[in-house]
């Protein structure tokens, strides 16, 4: 066939947002820190792919791509936040529910790097593979098991001290 | 407060499961600019969030917008709800059509009434659904609702920059005596009041409404004596809402040559259309950066069953063959067969194998509508366009070698269409009158490896003045069959047209040249005669025979000698044909009414006359590409005139 293969179908599409709806969404909510705004940011992120389905080269799977693109629209809403809202009033997850924990693992959460969270985000919400995670994260799959570790040891430290 | 003992757990807490509500439809508007998405999924929205979402919103309307270029224009169908629920007639004539149609649309699609107009006693509806991407239109007559039809669908990406775009032309035949019922249908944006067709008689005004527009006009056939010629669409205008007056693109069809009228603007001096100037494609790519050596389809040589079977009946003798659809939410369907090679060369039967591209109409019938074979279709490059369908959106099919990743099309227009591309089957529509074009086929590293160019249309252009170099007084003297008279259409005195070649030689004497096959009637050779040249470049006159029954008779005499003499006028072609036209108009207009005025509404270098009391009539002008040797044409039935 012509190249490796010829972009997402539809079908194709619709498959994976049907699947892997709530674990996208949970992620999304993750990178964002808002639940609220997460349904909205996968929506917006299946319009890109839907809109831009042709350009899909076959370089890593569907699944990863798409992943990659929740990941980016993700990372463009928290970013846009932080423009656009005072730190003071940054909306987040306690507001919707009512864990009191939940603000001491924001807290070490955003200590992380960036590429930490998502690493883990990725790993934890959507239980994907080394790989995929690397084509998620636009990162090389073989830095992923090292950042997901340093990650995982980073947020262990952090929430122990933030337990104290 | 409980303790975290494990990161496992603290991600727990951090975003606990929650319920989210699928909308892939939505999803699906959204990507063609939908502005009203289904929101609200978020159980308890605080004021903080609802902010959030808000900005997120704005930003994902804008995002849309700007891709699209749409978002703000076509409010009737982003909304998803156009006109109203089509009857269940029109639902069930089209579902029967789309089951025995191999170019089908999905099942279940459903169609919305968007416009019900009745011209000449008869009914029309246009309707309209979405079908993936892409915003479909089908007009039929109400009481036929499971025809094939017209319809016409176009993505986003082929909208877009279009405050107006024509989708089909029309063309229907009803009651009897029959009515032509003919004209155009089309998308409007939101700043569209109405749409202006301008005809070749009588420009029509009409409505816009639902972001369509639907332009009919019906007028008899006539009868061979009693022809109407057709009332051709000339140009497309929009009046926006703000008074200011937009051109539509169009491509002027008809009997005659078609092309483009620059700016919609009908000429102001007697024009033709005449061929296109090489124009400069915005952004297209000029040079091949990554080649393709030796081109081919790799599962198409091995006969890999790709798609779904190739049915059998169809205009190819293939000994393999199969159906692939490029793009599963688009209708179109492309036959790729391999057949053994037909006819002669040299005299010798075509050996070995051709690779055939097979087209099928959408809502057609089940067969084919055509095909096109070649031994090597990668001869010019690995990007083969094997068909295309005209008027007024051009359709390209075609096939893209392996190594070819993407392809694209870059229209004069500067817009940029992506093909739909699969199993190497590519398939493209572009407004006709944003052509030329070029279809630009990507490697997967994104670089160029193939350019194929896609004509362009013709365009209005002034007729030249008749090069009238020689003096009368140095023209040679007249021969019997240069003595004419218009007021009864006859040649040196004598009657010409429905006389047997016996006749005419009796009459005009022996011609200079006989085309003894001129043409073939079921297996009869019909002559022409020339005389006072022996080709189509210096014939004085060329008498053209048919077939009438059992009898070969004169129907048509075609003067272009410098010498003609009409015995009222004189020198009928050393005279300018405006001059010409005004002359005739004065000394016959007893007998001749005027059909259509020089270079005017049929956009050719001519003009004719009718005969008031039969069917007979004649043309006159020049070939704007030859000028120095004008012409007057006689014809049985006027209707046939240039």
């Amino acid at each position: 066939m012509a190249g490796t293969r010829r972009g997402a179908t539809l079908d194709e599409l619709r498959a994976i947002y049907e699947r892997r709806l709530p674990e996208l969404t949970r992620v999304a909510a993750a990178i964002t820190g808002e639940q609220q705004v997460a349904p909205d940011v996968v929506q917006e992120a299946f319009v890109r792919a839907v809109k831009d389905r042709k350009s899909f080269a076959g370089r890593g799977d569907l699944d990863g791509w798409v992943w990659s693109i929740v990941v980016n629209a993700a990372r463009d809403a928290r970013a846009r936040r932080r423009d656009e809202a005072p730190p003071d009033e940054l909306p987040d997850v306690a507001d919707a529910v009512d864990d009191p924990r939940r603000d001491l693992v924001r807290a070490a959460v955003e200590r992380l790097s960036e590429r930490q969270r998502t690493v883990l985000f990725l790993r934890y919400y959507a239980d994907l593979d080394y790989r995929a995670i690397g084509q998620a994260a636009s990162i090389a799959e073989g830095t992923v098991a090292a950042t997901l570790h340093s990650a995982h040891e980073r947020l262990r430290e952090l929430l122990s001290e933030v337990q104290r | 407060v409980r303790r975290l003992n494990s990161v496992s757990e603290a991600l727990e807490v951090l975003v606990e499961p929650f319920e989210v509500e699928p909308d892939w439809s939505a999803i699906v508007r959204r990507a063609v600019g939908e502005s009203t998405a289904n929101r609200g999924r978020v159980a308890r929205p605080s004021w903080r969030g609802a902010l959030a979402l808000a900005f997120l919103v704005v930003a994902i309307l804008a995002a849309a917008a700007f891709a699209s270029g749409l978002a703000d224009r076509f409010s009737a169908w982003l909304n998803g709800s156009p006109g109203v629920p089509a009857p269940a007639q029109e639902l069930r004539g089209f579902a029967a059509r789309n089951r025995v149609s191999l170019a089908s649309f999905p099942r279940g699609t459903r169609l919305r009434l968007l416009r019900r107009t009745i011209v000449s006693g008869t009914s029309f509806d246009l309707l309209g659904f979405q079908n993936g991407d892409a915003y479909c239109l089908r007009l039929v007559r109400t009481a036929v609702p499971a025809v094939a039809g017209n319809t016409e669908c176009l993505r986003a990406d082929e909208l877009q920059g279009h405050v107006a775009l024509v989708a089909g032309n029309a063309y229907f035949s009803v009651g009897k005596p029959a009515t032509s019922i003919t004209g155009v249908y089309g998308f409007a944006s939101d700043s569209v009041k109405v749409v202006k067709v301008a005809r070749a008689r009588k420009s029509t005004t009409v409505r816009v409404g639902d972001n369509v527009f639907l332009a009919l006009t019906g007028q008899p056939q006539g009868s061979v004596q009693h022809h109407l010629p057709p009332n051709t669409v000339l140009a497309v205008r929009a009046v926006m809402k703000d008074g200011t007056l937009r051109n539509v693109p169009y491509v002027v069809e008809g009997s005659t040559p078609g092309g483009i009228l620059p700016g919609g603007n009908l000429p102001h001096v007697p024009s033709y259309f005449g061929a296109p100037g090489s124009n400069a494609i915005p952004g297209a790519p000029t040079k091949v950066a990554a080649p393709i050596n030796h081109p081919q389809v790799a599962w198409l040589a091995k006969r890999e069953e790709r798609g779904t079977p190739l049915p059998s009946g169809g205009p190819v003798p293939y000994t393999f063959g199969r159906v692939i659809q490029p793009d599963p939410t688009e209708p179109v369907r492309i036959g790729l067969a391999i057949a053994p090679a037909m006819g002669f060369s040299h005299g010798r039967a075509l050996t070995g194998n051709w690779v055939c591209l097979i087209d099928f109409v959408v809502l057609g019938s089940g067969g084919a509508a055509g095909a096109g074979c070649k031994p090597d279709p990668f001869g010019d490059g690995p990007i083969y366009v094997g068909s295309d369908f005209e008027e007024p959106i051009t359709r390209f099919n075609g096939l893209a070698a392996d190594g070819i990743a993407r392809v694209e099309a870059f229209l004069a227009s500067g817009q940029r269409v992506p093909a739909a591309l699969g199993d190497n089957a590519f398939s493209v529509a572009v407004p006709e009158a944003d052509l030329p074009g070029e279809l630009v086929g990507y490697d997967s590293k994104g670089r160029v490896a193939g350019i194929a160019q896609l004509p362009g249309n013709a365009v209005a252009k002034p007729c030249p003045p008749a090069e009238l170099t020689t003096p009368i007084g140095q023209l040679p003297a007249r021969q019997t069959w240069e003595r004419l008279d218009l007021s009864t259409l006859t040649v040196n005195g004598a009657r010409i047209i429905g006389e047997t070649p016996a006749q005419v030689r009796q009459r005009l004497g022996r011609p200079t040249f006989v085309r003894p096959k001129n043409q073939t009637v079921n297996g009869v050779g019909v002559p022409a005669y020339y005389y006072g040249g022996t080709t189509q470049a210096t014939f004085g006159l060329d008498v053209v025979f048919a077939k009438r029954g059992s009898k070969i008779v004169a129907n048509t005499l075609i003067f272009q000698s410098p010498s003609l003499v009409d015995a009222k006028l004189g020198h009928i072609l050393r005279l300018q044909p405006p001059k010409l036209q005004q002359l005739i108009e004065g000394a016959y207009s007893n007998r001749y009414r005027l059909l259509t005025h020089y270079g005017g509404s049929q956009l050719t270098c001519s003009g004719s006359f009718a005969d008031r009391s039969s069917a007979k009539g004649f043309s006159f002008g020049l070939d704007p590409y030859r000028p120095s040797r004008p012409f007057l044409q006689i014809a049985a039935n006027a209707g046939s005139l240039p």
